[in-house]
């Protein structure tokens, strides 16, 4: 079987020929000790900052900004304490810190997607977004994936690449590693693989599957407060919101075997890595996720999860394949 | 591990952060694994409905030395992304009135372009998410704080009236995306006055 697909091997991977349970270990750490061009995180990187960093400039200009953190009667938040509980929580007396931590999240996600002092950052972020859902803790999807997002790539160097950090390190004659260590890319990859599994199985209405007649994207865009054209208004293209949810289905449940299409994208795989080379398998899953996607973007008013998602999408190339 | 395979007497760094990733990869898994919601369950035949609850039991049991990590970040990896469509639905209509006037003046109503005062501020996904109720569970803890915000945000914005009507008014979503049909019946209505949110 090849790896040769994912990353570059390191000795780890080269020490790995023992076989048994003591094999399959040092296959496991080699697998997580390999090495890349930081191309994939750093795009990565950038786009989730600027993603957030919209969001909340999206809630100063709605006005929501500090009301959403804020307790009654001056916001809708919790009034819980903060994480941990010796930071400030936005309160009855103290309403203002709402504002605060909004602004903190706004900084931070600049600082993230610029890569300006990234790891700082990335720490101030993730400490806010788990902050921000705990005084607002109606978040949708995006938002909890964030939180487990934003550490990873905190983690990860993905500030060796169009960032201010690694131009700062040029400029004193200290650049950062051409190669940074690839498991936050696949640890990212499997987490976006297994919301959409865990998606598609968490599904227990009937309109998502055959016997349901497809029609749940239909019922999502007659509902009032996700559609974004007026319900009803669509009812010739109903065939076609079928159809978009049958392959929404399809694509979520075969989101494990993009770990396959992955693995063989170069080669092995005897019969069934051939034919996803043949066919493209891979590129196909993920042109059906960017349909999905952008058509959520379309038809629903979802705010920045379509966006937020996809913003995940460079995770799933290689860094070798960007050059191209 | 070393080319002879045995086990070393230290872990290295990469090894101990290859054991870290299985930990976290098994707990997201345990997490995030398919058993039935209650509301499922109750559909369950009995045998299958034991065998879900003891799952979930020991999901819980298994889970507990990883409790205050999921609570500090506050995820999960049970992904339920529309999980239910169709059926009731609701829109949400908001209406104020000076005390003096009998009728209500509706100010927002969800795909309404007719009314659709503060549609901006109230369509933001982050706002909409704190009133929007949940099939599960009805309408959220922080629905009345929603009502509380948003009255006073109209009663600043328009002297003339003194109170707010805030309410979901019930609806179904009709087959093959024929849209929305109201029933003109209303849950989770809450009423505010001005010297309720103003000071």
């Amino acid at each position: 079987m090849s790896t040769g697909a994912l990353s570059t091997e390191t000795s780890a991977a080269r020490d790995s020929a023992a076989t048994g349970w003591p094999g399959a270990f040092a296959r496991w750490v080699a697998l997580w000790d390999r090495y890349e061009t930081p191309t994939s995180l750093a795009l990565t990187r950038v786009l989730v900052g600027t993603i957030l960093f919209v969001d909340m400039l999206l809630a100063w200009q709605k006005e929501v900004a500090a009301a959403l953190l804020a307790p009654p009667p001056a916001g809708m938040g919790t009034g819980v304490q903060a994480f941990p509980g010796f930071l400030p929580a936005p309160s009855l007396e103290h309403s203002q810190v709402a504002l605060l931590w909004w602004a903190l999240v706004l900084v931070s996600s600049l600082m993230f997607a610029l890569g300006a002092f990234y790891k700082l950052g990335g720490a101030l972020l993730t400490l806010s977004l788990i902050n921000f859902a705990r005084f607002d803790p109606n978040g949708d999807a995006i938002d909890t994936l964030y939180r487990v997002v934003v550490p990873v790539l905190t983690l990860s160097g993905a500030n060796a690449r169009f960032s201010v950090d690694a131009w700062m390190r040029q400029k004193v004659g200290r650049p950062l590693p051409a190669l940074v260590p690839a498991w936050p890319r696949y640890l990212l990859m499997l987490q976006l693989m297994w919301m959409y599994f865990s998606a598609a199985h968490c599904r227990d209405d009937v309109a998502w599957w055959p016997h349901g007649g497809f029609a749940a994207i239909g019922h999502v865009m007659g509902d009032p407060h996700f559609a974004r054209f007026a319900p009803g208004s669509l009812v010739s293209l109903y065939p076609l919101t079928q159809l978009a949810t049958a392959i929404s289905m399809m694509f979520e449940m075969s989101a494990p075997l993009m770990i396959f299409f992955t693995w063989f994208r170069v080669e092995g795989g005897g019969t069934f890595g051939a034919i996803a080379r043949r066919w493209r398998l891979r590129w196909v899953w993920l042109a059906m996720g960017t349909a999905l996607h952008l058509g959520i973007a379309l038809t629903m008013t979802l705010g920045m999860f379509p966006y937020g998602v996809l913003a995940l999408y460079p995770l799933f190339l290689h860094p070798d394949e960007y050059r191209r | 591990m070393n080319a002879e395979g045995r086990l070393p007497r230290r872990l290295s760094w990469p090894a101990l952060r290859a054991v870290f990733i299985a930990v976290a990869i098994v707990v997201g898994l345990v997490d995030g694994a398919p058993i039935p919601t209650a509301r499922v369950m109750e559909r369950l035949p009995p045998l299958l409905r034991d065998t879900s609850v003891l799952l979930q039991d020991l999901q819980t049991a298994l889970l507990v030395p990883f409790r205050p990590i999921k609570d500090a970040f506050i995820i999960s990896q049970r992904w339920s992304v529309f999980s239910t469509t169709g059926g009731v639905r609701y829109r949400m209509c908001v209406e104020a009135r000076a005390s003096s006037e009998p009728t209500w003046t509706l100010l927002y109503r969800a795909h309404d372009s007719e009314h659709a005062f503060l549609s901006d501020m109230i369509g933001y996904r982050r706002v909409r998410n704190v009133y929007n109720p949940s099939r599960s569970i009805g309408a959220k803890s922080t629905y009345p704080a929603f009502v509380s915000w948003v009255a006073r945000q109209i009663l600043e914005r328009e002297p003339r009236f003194d109170e707010v009507r805030v309410g979901m008014e019930r609806g179904q979503i009709l087959p093959r995306g024929e849209g929305f049909e109201p029933f003109g019946e209303f849950d989770y209505v809450i009423v505010r006055h001005r010297g309720e949110v103003l000071p």
